[in-house]
Protein backbone atom coordinates (compact mmCIF):
# COMPACT_ATOMS: atom_id res chain seq x y z
CA UNK A 1 0.00 0.00 0.00
CA UNK A 2 1.47 3.24 -0.69
CA UNK A 3 1.38 6.75 1.20
CA UNK A 4 -0.91 7.87 -1.79
CA UNK A 5 -4.10 5.87 -0.18
CA UNK A 6 -4.55 8.38 1.86
CA UNK A 7 -5.76 10.79 -0.88
CA UNK A 8 -9.06 11.42 -1.39
CA UNK A 9 -11.42 9.28 -3.90
CA UNK A 10 -10.87 11.25 -7.43
CA UNK A 11 -7.63 12.25 -7.03
CA UNK A 12 -5.68 11.34 -10.16
CA UNK A 13 -2.74 10.50 -8.22
CA UNK A 14 -4.44 8.04 -5.96
CA UNK A 15 -2.55 4.85 -6.00
CA UNK A 16 0.88 6.55 -6.88
CA UNK A 17 3.96 5.76 -4.86
CA UNK A 18 5.74 8.49 -3.77
CA UNK A 19 5.35 12.58 -4.19
CA UNK A 20 2.94 13.76 -6.72
CA UNK A 21 5.32 16.31 -7.79
CA UNK A 22 7.62 13.22 -8.60
CA UNK A 23 5.20 11.72 -11.24
CA UNK A 24 5.00 14.83 -12.92
CA UNK A 25 8.73 14.59 -13.81
CA UNK A 26 8.72 11.41 -14.34
CA UNK A 27 5.91 11.79 -17.05
CA UNK A 28 7.95 14.33 -18.69
CA UNK A 29 11.07 12.66 -18.26
CA UNK A 30 9.64 9.71 -20.40
CA UNK A 31 7.96 11.96 -23.15
CA UNK A 32 11.69 13.49 -23.16
CA UNK A 33 13.37 9.91 -23.74
CA UNK A 34 10.60 8.52 -25.75
CA UNK A 35 11.16 11.50 -28.23
CA UNK A 36 14.75 11.00 -28.15
CA UNK A 37 14.39 7.35 -29.42
CA UNK A 38 11.82 8.18 -31.62
CA UNK A 39 14.21 11.09 -33.24
CA UNK A 40 17.10 8.00 -32.76
CA UNK A 41 14.76 5.89 -35.14
CA UNK A 42 13.91 8.49 -37.71
CA UNK A 43 17.47 9.63 -38.35
CA UNK A 44 18.44 6.04 -38.84
CA UNK A 45 15.79 6.20 -41.95
CA UNK A 46 18.25 8.60 -43.42
CA UNK A 47 21.37 6.34 -43.24
CA UNK A 48 20.53 2.82 -42.25
CA UNK A 49 23.91 0.95 -43.06
CA UNK A 50 26.07 3.88 -41.46
CA UNK A 51 23.98 3.45 -38.15
CA UNK A 52 24.40 0.05 -38.92
CA UNK A 53 28.02 0.12 -39.45
CA UNK A 54 28.44 2.99 -36.55
CA UNK A 55 26.30 0.96 -34.17
CA UNK A 56 28.52 -2.41 -34.74
CA UNK A 57 31.47 -0.10 -32.82
CA UNK A 58 29.58 -0.39 -29.47
CA UNK A 59 30.17 -2.40 -26.64
CA UNK A 60 26.53 -4.76 -26.97
CA UNK A 61 27.57 -6.93 -23.90
CA UNK A 62 28.82 -4.17 -21.58
CA UNK A 63 25.40 -2.29 -22.66
CA UNK A 64 23.56 -5.46 -21.57
CA UNK A 65 25.37 -6.33 -18.73
CA UNK A 66 24.07 -2.59 -18.19
CA UNK A 67 21.03 -3.28 -17.88
CA UNK A 68 21.23 -6.73 -15.32
CA UNK A 69 23.06 -3.88 -13.18
CA UNK A 70 20.07 -1.41 -13.24
CA UNK A 71 17.40 -4.02 -12.72
CA UNK A 72 18.96 -6.02 -10.24
CA UNK A 73 19.54 -1.97 -8.74
CA UNK A 74 15.73 -1.98 -9.03
CA UNK A 75 15.03 -4.65 -6.81
CA UNK A 76 16.96 -3.36 -3.76
CA UNK A 77 15.41 -0.04 -4.50
CA UNK A 78 11.99 -2.04 -4.40
CA UNK A 79 12.70 -3.96 -0.94
CA UNK A 80 13.58 -0.98 0.31
CA UNK A 81 10.10 0.74 -0.36
CA UNK A 82 9.20 -2.23 1.69
CA UNK A 83 11.50 -2.09 4.43
CA UNK A 84 10.40 1.57 5.11
CA UNK A 85 7.06 0.39 4.88
CA UNK A 86 7.41 -1.84 8.54
CA UNK A 87 9.60 0.63 9.32
CA UNK A 88 12.37 -1.49 9.35
CA UNK A 89 15.26 1.35 8.90
CA UNK A 90 18.47 -0.34 9.30
CA UNK A 91 17.06 -2.61 6.26
CA UNK A 92 16.06 0.43 4.09
CA UNK A 93 18.89 1.55 4.06
CA UNK A 94 20.91 -1.61 3.51
CA UNK A 95 18.62 -1.85 0.23
CA UNK A 96 19.04 2.09 -0.70
CA UNK A 97 23.20 1.18 -0.16
CA UNK A 98 22.95 -1.73 -2.53
CA UNK A 99 20.81 0.00 -5.10
CA UNK A 100 23.83 3.45 -4.95
CA UNK A 101 26.14 1.00 -5.26
CA UNK A 102 24.81 -0.74 -8.48
CA UNK A 103 24.38 2.24 -10.12
CA UNK A 104 27.94 3.63 -9.00
CA UNK A 105 28.65 -0.17 -11.02
CA UNK A 106 26.58 1.05 -13.64
CA UNK A 107 28.63 4.24 -14.31
CA UNK A 108 31.35 2.01 -13.92
CA UNK A 109 30.78 0.27 -16.72
CA UNK A 110 29.47 3.72 -18.65
CA UNK A 111 32.72 5.52 -17.97
CA UNK A 112 34.69 2.39 -19.68
CA UNK A 113 32.92 1.80 -22.55
CA UNK A 114 33.05 6.30 -23.63
CA UNK A 115 36.57 5.94 -22.55
CA UNK A 116 36.98 2.70 -25.00
CA UNK A 117 34.82 4.45 -27.48
CA UNK A 118 37.21 7.69 -27.77
CA UNK A 119 40.21 5.70 -27.40
CA UNK A 120 38.66 4.06 -30.83
CA UNK A 121 38.07 7.93 -32.18
CA UNK A 122 34.53 8.00 -31.80
CA UNK A 123 33.40 11.36 -30.70
CA UNK A 124 30.09 13.32 -30.36
CA UNK A 125 30.91 14.39 -33.85
CA UNK A 126 31.73 11.30 -35.43
CA UNK A 127 28.22 11.41 -37.18
CA UNK A 128 24.80 11.68 -36.67
CA UNK A 129 24.48 7.58 -34.95
CA UNK A 130 27.39 8.80 -32.36
CA UNK A 131 26.05 12.23 -31.81
CA UNK A 132 22.28 11.05 -30.73
CA UNK A 133 24.18 7.97 -28.72
CA UNK A 134 26.23 10.29 -27.07
CA UNK A 135 23.58 12.63 -26.19
CA UNK A 136 20.79 9.99 -25.16
CA UNK A 137 22.44 7.59 -23.28
CA UNK A 138 24.84 11.18 -21.54
CA UNK A 139 21.54 12.12 -20.75
CA UNK A 140 20.37 8.93 -18.98
CA UNK A 141 23.66 9.00 -17.48
CA UNK A 142 23.55 11.94 -16.15
CA UNK A 143 19.64 10.99 -14.53
CA UNK A 144 21.66 8.34 -13.00
CA UNK A 145 23.89 10.67 -10.96
CA UNK A 146 20.57 12.34 -9.94
CA UNK A 147 18.81 9.15 -8.84
CA UNK A 148 22.32 8.05 -6.53
CA UNK A 149 21.97 12.30 -4.84
CA UNK A 150 17.77 11.47 -4.54
CA UNK A 151 18.86 8.20 -2.77
CA UNK A 152 21.82 10.14 -0.66
CA UNK A 153 19.00 12.36 1.04
CA UNK A 154 16.79 9.47 1.22
CA UNK A 155 18.99 7.52 2.97
CA UNK A 156 19.56 10.46 5.49
CA UNK A 157 16.00 10.82 5.54
CA UNK A 158 14.20 7.26 5.09
CA UNK A 159 10.80 7.62 6.14
CA UNK A 160 8.24 5.91 3.96
CA UNK A 161 7.03 8.22 1.80
CA UNK A 162 11.19 9.77 0.88
CA UNK A 163 11.84 6.28 0.30
CA UNK A 164 9.22 5.98 -2.12
CA UNK A 165 9.64 9.29 -4.19
CA UNK A 166 12.97 8.43 -4.60
CA UNK A 167 12.36 4.47 -5.67
CA UNK A 168 9.86 5.97 -8.20
CA UNK A 169 12.50 7.91 -9.85
CA UNK A 170 14.59 5.15 -9.78
CA UNK A 171 12.52 3.08 -10.91
CA UNK A 172 11.99 5.92 -14.10
CA UNK A 173 15.55 5.67 -15.19
CA UNK A 174 15.78 1.78 -14.85
CA UNK A 175 12.79 1.93 -17.34
CA UNK A 176 14.39 4.25 -19.64
CA UNK A 177 17.53 2.64 -19.74
CA UNK A 178 15.11 -0.52 -20.71
CA UNK A 179 13.90 0.83 -23.84
CA UNK A 180 17.37 2.57 -24.77
CA UNK A 181 19.65 -0.31 -24.88
CA UNK A 182 17.58 -2.38 -27.61
CA UNK A 183 17.01 0.75 -29.52
CA UNK A 184 20.29 1.93 -29.89
CA UNK A 185 22.61 -1.02 -29.55
CA UNK A 186 20.72 -3.66 -31.02
CA UNK A 187 17.88 -2.77 -33.11
CA UNK A 188 19.55 -2.61 -37.28
CA UNK B 1 11.00 -13.70 3.06
CA UNK B 2 7.66 -11.99 2.73
CA UNK B 3 5.10 -11.93 -0.39
CA UNK B 4 6.09 -8.76 -1.42
CA UNK B 5 9.80 -9.45 -1.34
CA UNK B 6 8.84 -12.86 -3.15
CA UNK B 7 6.88 -11.22 -6.12
CA UNK B 8 9.82 -8.92 -6.13
CA UNK B 9 12.22 -11.30 -6.71
CA UNK B 10 9.96 -13.13 -9.09
CA UNK B 11 9.99 -10.36 -11.43
CA UNK B 12 13.89 -9.70 -11.03
CA UNK B 13 13.97 -13.18 -12.15
CA UNK B 14 11.86 -12.82 -14.90
CA UNK B 15 13.25 -9.55 -16.21
CA UNK B 16 16.55 -11.12 -16.05
CA UNK B 17 16.01 -14.16 -18.24
CA UNK B 18 14.41 -11.48 -20.85
CA UNK B 19 18.00 -9.49 -20.58
CA UNK B 20 19.57 -12.70 -21.27
CA UNK B 21 17.29 -13.81 -24.08
CA UNK B 22 18.34 -10.49 -25.60
CA UNK B 23 21.76 -11.97 -26.21
CA UNK B 24 20.16 -14.25 -29.42
CA UNK B 25 17.49 -12.05 -30.14
CA UNK B 26 19.43 -9.03 -30.81
CA UNK B 27 22.54 -10.89 -32.08
CA UNK B 28 24.53 -8.96 -29.54
CA UNK B 29 27.95 -10.98 -30.23
CA UNK B 30 27.65 -10.68 -34.02
CA UNK B 31 27.23 -7.95 -36.03
CA UNK B 32 24.24 -10.00 -38.38
CA UNK B 33 21.11 -7.86 -39.07
CA UNK B 34 18.16 -8.34 -37.32
CA UNK B 35 15.20 -8.67 -39.84
CA UNK B 36 12.01 -7.85 -39.18
CA UNK B 37 10.69 -10.90 -36.90
CA UNK B 38 13.80 -10.61 -34.25
CA UNK B 39 13.13 -6.60 -34.09
CA UNK B 40 9.55 -7.26 -33.26
CA UNK B 41 10.47 -10.36 -30.79
CA UNK B 42 13.65 -7.99 -29.20
CA UNK B 43 11.40 -4.61 -28.64
CA UNK B 44 8.47 -7.43 -27.38
CA UNK B 45 11.10 -8.32 -24.67
CA UNK B 46 11.53 -4.70 -23.80
CA UNK B 47 7.81 -4.14 -23.63
CA UNK B 48 7.26 -7.01 -21.10
CA UNK B 49 10.18 -5.56 -19.08
CA UNK B 50 8.60 -2.30 -19.11
CA UNK B 51 5.27 -3.59 -18.24
CA UNK B 52 6.36 -5.82 -15.13
CA UNK B 53 8.55 -3.27 -13.73
CA UNK B 54 5.51 -1.00 -13.57
CA UNK B 55 3.73 -3.80 -12.16
CA UNK B 56 5.79 -4.81 -9.73
CA UNK B 57 8.74 -2.51 -8.94
CA UNK B 58 6.62 0.67 -9.28
CA UNK B 59 3.61 -1.33 -7.91
CA UNK B 60 1.09 0.69 -9.88
CA UNK B 61 -1.06 -2.49 -9.23
CA UNK B 62 -2.21 -0.43 -6.81
CA UNK B 63 -2.94 2.19 -9.52
CA UNK B 64 -4.67 0.76 -12.46
CA UNK B 65 -5.45 3.51 -14.68
CA UNK B 66 -1.72 4.71 -14.12
CA UNK B 67 -0.14 1.01 -14.98
CA UNK B 68 -2.63 1.09 -18.08
CA UNK B 69 -1.78 4.52 -19.26
CA UNK B 70 1.93 3.80 -18.92
CA UNK B 71 2.15 0.55 -20.40
CA UNK B 72 -0.36 1.84 -23.44
CA UNK B 73 2.58 4.58 -24.07
CA UNK B 74 5.37 2.59 -23.97
CA UNK B 75 3.22 0.29 -26.32
CA UNK B 76 2.73 3.89 -29.00
CA UNK B 77 6.32 4.34 -28.17
CA UNK B 78 7.62 0.76 -29.34
CA UNK B 79 5.25 0.61 -32.28
CA UNK B 80 6.82 3.68 -33.78
CA UNK B 81 10.22 2.70 -33.45
CA UNK B 82 9.01 -0.61 -34.58
CA UNK B 83 7.35 1.28 -37.58
CA UNK B 84 10.63 3.17 -38.51
CA UNK B 85 12.95 0.84 -37.88
CA UNK B 86 11.64 -1.83 -40.13
CA UNK B 87 11.03 1.05 -42.73
CA UNK B 88 14.67 1.49 -42.64
CA UNK B 89 15.43 -2.32 -43.33
CA UNK B 90 13.49 -1.65 -46.20
CA UNK B 91 15.06 1.86 -47.70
Amino acid sequence: MSQADGRAAGDPFAGLPGHPMMWILIGSELLVFGAALIAFSAARLQDPAGFAEAQNHLDRLTGLINVLVLVTSGLFAALAVGAARIGNIPRTRLHLALASLLGLVFLGFKGVEYSSDLAAGFTIDSGTFFTLYYLITGFHALHVVLGLVIFAVVFAWPSHFNVETGAAFWHMVDLVWLLVFPVIYLVR
Amino acid sequence: MDDDAKRLLRAWLIMAGLTLAAIPVGHATTMRPLGAGLTLLLLGLAFVKSALLLHDYLDLRHAPRWNAGLRSGILVLLGIIVGLSLAAGLA
